[in-house]
């Protein structure tokens, strides 16, 4: 599925540092820097950061979904990362966030986006999805839980 | 597709049908909306679209249904708060989430 695209072995970390939010946006806008697809990296974190001030994309069950939109990108750019520890995102339930899925998308197209939630959210969902994901060693392994 | 539904639920349970109006459709923000005020009733609140059901106050399950502008949802609640349920979603919705 084309959809599924986006997220690539590049865009994948299994272990990011960060403990804040704000590092862990930074950390995973750094790694959709290395997929290639992104003119102007702190335009892209800038447009992260101001989505996250209006209410957090942490959501439940240790997912966050941090987003932005913004003109450095040409189409839907997706990043996957990893922190077992957990950070504290803000999360609709309160509790600390451990599977972060950021996409990038251009202004004008609202349409893929909601799609490739739609997507990412199936496997998401399925609690013994994210306990596979946690317990991930390599991020060909993270692709094939998702992507099948 | 609706074959295993079991026919006292249906029995008590409302259903109101509503359109996704927001440009946007239900991303997240809306998606935490809803989840929101979901929770705030006790009984069973399920959003269907094209057949397929999911749970109102589970975020990444409202996710899934990929409820873009225009799509037709249809909401469902039990339970005995179940006519104030329907009537704070289907306001949201009204509301285009408070969003274009």
């Amino acid at each position: 599925m084309n959809l599924k695209k986006p997220l690539t072995v590049e865009t994948i970390s299994l272990d990011l540092q960060g403990d804040s939010k704000e590092a862990i946006l930074a950390e995973m806008v750094d790694l959709l820097v290395a997929s290639g697809h992104i003119r102007d990296r702190d335009a892209v974190l800038k447009a992260v950061l101001e989505r996250e001030k209006r209410m957090s994309t942490g959501m439940q069950n240790g997912i966050a979904i941090p987003h932005g939109k913004t003109d450095s990108v040409d189409c839907l750019v997706a990043a996957l990362g990893i922190k077992r520890a957990g950070v504290d995102f803000g999360a609709l339930d309160g509790q600390p966030s451990n599977i972060f899925v950021m996409t990038v998308s251009p202004d004008s197209r609202t349409g893929p986006h909601i799609q490739f939630l739609a997507e990412i959210s199936r496997p998401l969902n399925d609690a013994s999805v994210r306990a596979k994901l946690l317990a991930a060693t390599s991020p060909d392994e993270v692709l094939h839980l998702l992507i099948g | 597709m609706d074959s295993d539904r079991k026919p006292t639920k249906a029995a008590a349970a409302l259903t109101r049908e509503v359109t996704v109006l927001n440009r946007y459709g239900i991303h997240a923000r809306p998606a935490a909306l809803l989840v929101k005020a979901a929770t705030g009733f006790a009984g069973e609140i399920l959003l269907e679209k094209n057949g397929v059901q999911v749970n109102a106050k589970s975020i990444m399950g409202l996710l899934t249904l990929e409820g873009n502008h225009g799509a037709k949802l249809k909401i469902h609640a039990a339970g005995p708060d179940a006519a104030a349920a329907v009537a704070a979603l289907a306001d949201l919705f009204e509301r285009k989430f408070y969003e274009d």
